[in-house]
């Protein structure tokens, strides 16, 4: 005979109630046991299936082991960073290298991080061949919410990350923003062990977007991608204008996950020898104030430099209107410049430094 | 706020917790009132407004209707009621239509008209709640119902949120009397509803919305894909417009009866027809009666002498039909060709009456015909124009030239998959069975059936194709 909830005496009630408690605990245990099946059944489960994600992926397919150089980043790296001008400037010196541009919009420290782990796993180096990783230091350390929650979900968010995620938010940055990072953090690890889209993205995999991927991949780019917008703007003028020319240093703390990052990046690389650059990118305002950073940090015995490309200073080429598009993206011309300085620096540190460059070894 | 988003789970479970905490039914019908108008107010509180307006307009005009006893009085404010839904109507969902339509005729005169430039915004769910609220006023003038017993009792009643938006359209004398009592739910019935919402979820989010890009790819630029993709892609809109439009409605159906309260099926196997009269009487079911008894049975029904006069009866009711999915002649003629069908059907029934050792092999092939009907004029309600629809029927019958693009072969076989699918859970009653089980088998295999739909989900939120009608 069905029960009538409202209608029940109290000790009935409170049966049915005590019943449909145990029922929804049931629920929820049989939930997590399907979804912990669902997810060790699951191979391979980082998929970088959001926009440009996945074209950026694609674009490096044919390079994996052929490439022995990325810069990882956000937007600032994927439209500000061309491999071609860095490659030009170090061939026919001990540095010279392959580089491909790993950037990604919205790209941030989690991601970075995922895909320079999956980055080191597919080098295949000659002997004597050098080999650099170059990650921004500068960039977000969580997905925006449009990448997060998106028809093509990115499933990085393990509990590695999550630590990692908590590596960068201590509370120097003031609560509110640790807090939001975690919180990001936790939202993102609860998708990704819910296995929330997991099958849909293998299921109905979407298509490529064709028009990225041949704008990263035409002439040579690299995964460069320079959009369609005009440098040197009105706008971008007033941004110079207003930015003015003090050039302050502005202290900047690294955070315990800059040093983590390190520390996983060598412990789990499987080729030796690989060296880690952090890098600084630039922006409009620099002119006015700069972050400054230690020039270089040591982390398990090993010294990471760090090349801040933010010097109006030191890179003057770097800021001319006519290089940007707007006040944190370069032009194609820019995207040049920066490739080429970030190689000069880079040789300039290691001629002061020097280090064997044989990860092949 | 969508019923497949996070922010409803909360919203509703936090609406349900407080719901069934209260004793008296009056306070429970401020509740359901609140929480409606809150509801519709998260996608814009000035239409919110507006519905208030509106249902508080038509709660006057009907009471004015039963306290008059002149005739001339009752027929003006049931014509004040049916203009100002109309007009509401009119306005929001079709001004665009007709003086484009106006624009284009006078072009063909060589007339020279301007179209103005003004931006109407489509308030969600117009078509649904300036139905309903007509048929209070209509239902009221026929003597069919008394006046709702108060204002609160009809807002609640026009502004009900689980089918506020997207239908079933409820009747006031099916629903109006459950507001009178307090509300109360079986065990059984909450299993039956959690098993409703979960399946009309599947339909929706991981059905219907990982078919949607597909679909869109298509029809972006159908010129760029084959004969075969054609194929896929026009079965693939048939199962995604029937599982977005009947999973909101199960979701609907399922969020009301959780509050105990009753909503009419919707859709009932409607690919499974066997001709179209059928399918008409299996898809949105609550809109095919609406039209059946304040259209079709105004127009004088099937009362005339002759078939000629039913037929066009028929024929007009249809057109509406299709006008009201959208505004654009490419619904209309949508409308027509369910209508024509519908004629042609009736008078080969009159023609050739079926006999007793036929009714086997004419009911297989009646369902595959209706359903291949159906599929294609799916191409009318998709498209944007004629010429894209002409383009699109071409090359489903391998008439155009073939594009370069494909799907998956796979995909072709996924819509009649699903619905020999739908048709083996009908047969085998797999619902009824598992709602039969014990409380704790139920709940077992309800979260894992959770876990491997949220797997299934596609993260990024496609509105319910209905909204915008």
């Amino acid at each position: 005979m069905s029960t009538r909830l409202s209608i029940e005496q109290p000790s009935q009630e409170a049966t049915t109630f005590r019943k449909a408690l145990f029922a929804v605990l049931l629920g929820v245990i049989s939930f997590a046991a399907a979804a912990s099946i669902i997810h060790l059944c699951i191979r391979s489960p980082l998929n970088l299936y959001a926009a440009v994600r996945s074209e950026k992926l694609a674009a490096f397919a044919p390079w994996q082991g052929r490439a022995t150089s990325a810069i990882f980043g956000s937007s600032h790296i994927h439209n500000g960073f061309d491999p071609r001008s860095f490659d030009q400037t170090l061939a026919a010196t001990p540095l010279a290298t392959t580089t491909f541009n790993l950037g990604v919009e919205g790209g941030s420290q989690s991601e970075q991080r995922v895909l320079a782990l999956n980055f080191l796993k597919t080098l295949r180096p000659q002997p004597h061949q050098a080999c650099f990783v170059f990650l921004e230091l500068n960039a977000g350390a969580n997905f925006t919410n449009n990448h997060l929650v998106h028809p093509r979900t990115i499933d990085i968010y393990d509990w590695r990350t999550l630590r990692f995620i908590h590596q960068l938010s201590p509370r120097s940055l003031g609560t509110q923003r640790a807090l939001g990072r975690t919180s990001f953090g936790i939202v993102g690890s609860l998708l990704y062990y819910t296995n929330v889209g997991m099958l849909a993205n293998r299921i109905f995999t979407p298509p490529l977007d064709q028009q990225m991927l041949t704008a990263e991949t035409i002439q040579d780019r690299r995964g460069l991608y320079t959009p369609d917008q005009p440098a040197a703007t009105a706008a971008v003028f007033q941004l110079f204008a207003d930015a003015g020319h003090a050039m302050t240093p502005a202290p900047e703390p690294l955070l315990p996950g800059n040093y983590a990052l390190l520390s996983e990046l060598q412990r789990d690389s499987p080729i030796r020898g690989v060296h880690f650059i952090y890098v600084v990118s630039p922006r409009i305002d620099n002119l006015s104030s700069y972050p400054q950073y230690p020039a270089e940090i040591t982390v398990d015995g090993v010294t990471t430099p760090i090349l801040s490309m933010a010097r109006a200073d030191l890179y003057p080429d770097l800021f001319p209107p006519a290089e940007w598009i707007d006040g944190a993206h370069l032009s194609a011309a820019g995207a040049g410049v920066l490739g080429r300085d970030l190689a000069r620096q880079l040789l300039d540190y290691y001629q002061q430094h020097p280090q064997p460059m044989d990860c092949g070894g | 706020m969508l019923f497949v988003e996070p922010r409803f789970f909360l919203f509703f479970a936090v609406v349900l917790t407080a719901y069934w905490s209260l004793r008296s039914n009056s306070q429970r019908k401020w509740l359901v009132l609140a929480a409606s108008y809150f509801f519709y107010g998260s996608w814009d509180w000035r239409f919110a407004c507006m519905l208030l307006l509106i249902s508080a307009a038509d709660y006057f005009f009907a009471l004015r209707i039963s306290q008059s006893s002149s005739d001339g009085l009752r027929k003006l404010y049931v014509t004040l009621s049916l203009a100002m839904n109309l007009a509401v109507l009119g306005f929001f969902k079709y001004f665009h239509f007709f003086v484009g339509s106006a624009v284009a005729v006078a072009g063909a005169l060589h007339l020279r008209l301007d179209q103005p430039t003004i931006k109407i915004i489509l308030p969600v769910g117009v078509s649904f709640f300036t139905f309903q609220s007509l048929s209070y006023t209509i239902d009221v003038y026929r003597g069919e119902i008394p006046p709702a017993p108060s204002l609160r009792d009809y807002l609640t009643f026009a502004a009900f949120f689980p089918q506020l938006v997207a239908g079933p359209i409820v009747r006031p004398k099916y629903f109006l009397p459950q507001l009178q009592s307090c509300r109360t739910i079986s065990v059984g019935d909450v299993k039956q509803m959690l098993y409703l919402f979960l399946l009309g979820y599947i339909k929706k989010a991981c059905i219907a919305d990982n078919i949607s890009p597909m679909v869109d790819r298509y029809f972006q630029h159908p010129a760029g894909f084959n004969h075969v993709s054609a194929i896929t892609a026009v079965w693939l809109y048939a199962t995604q417009i029937f599982c977005d439009f009947s999973g909101y409605s199960d979701m609907a159906i399922a969020a009301a009866g959780l509050m105990g309260y009753k909503l009419v099926l919707n859709f009932d196997a409607p690919y499974l027809a066997v001709s179209i009269q059928e399918f008409w009487k299996r898809w949105h079911i609550s809109l095919s009666s609406w039209i059946r008894d304040y259209i079709y049975i105004s127009l004088g029904g099937n009362r005339g002498k002759t078939r000629a006069f039913k037929y066009r009866n028929l024929l007009l009711t249809m057109l509406a039909g299709g006008l009201w999915h959208g505004a654009a002649w490419t619904f209309v003629a949508w409308g027509g060709s369910h209508g024509a069908a519908q004629v042609i059907h009736a008078e080969f029934n009159h023609q050739l009456p079926v006999k007793p050792h036929h009714e086997p092999l004419r009911k297989v092939l009646g369902w595959f015909l209706t359903l291949q009907f159906v599929c294609i004029v799916w191409i009318l309600f998709r498209s944007t124009s004629f010429s894209e629809a002409g383009f699109v029927t071409r090359q489903y019958f391998g008439l155009a030239a073939n594009g370069l693009d494909a799907f998956p072969l796979w995909l072709l076989w996924l819509p009649p998959v699903l619905l020999l699918g739908q048709a083996l859970m009908r047969r085998t009653q797999i619902g009824e069975r598992l709602c039969a089980t014990s409380l704790q088998r139920f709940a077992i295999v309800y979260g894992a059936a959770w876990a491997l739909a949220i797997a299934l989900l596609p993260l990024g939120y496609r509105p319910f194709i209905y909204f915008q009608f």
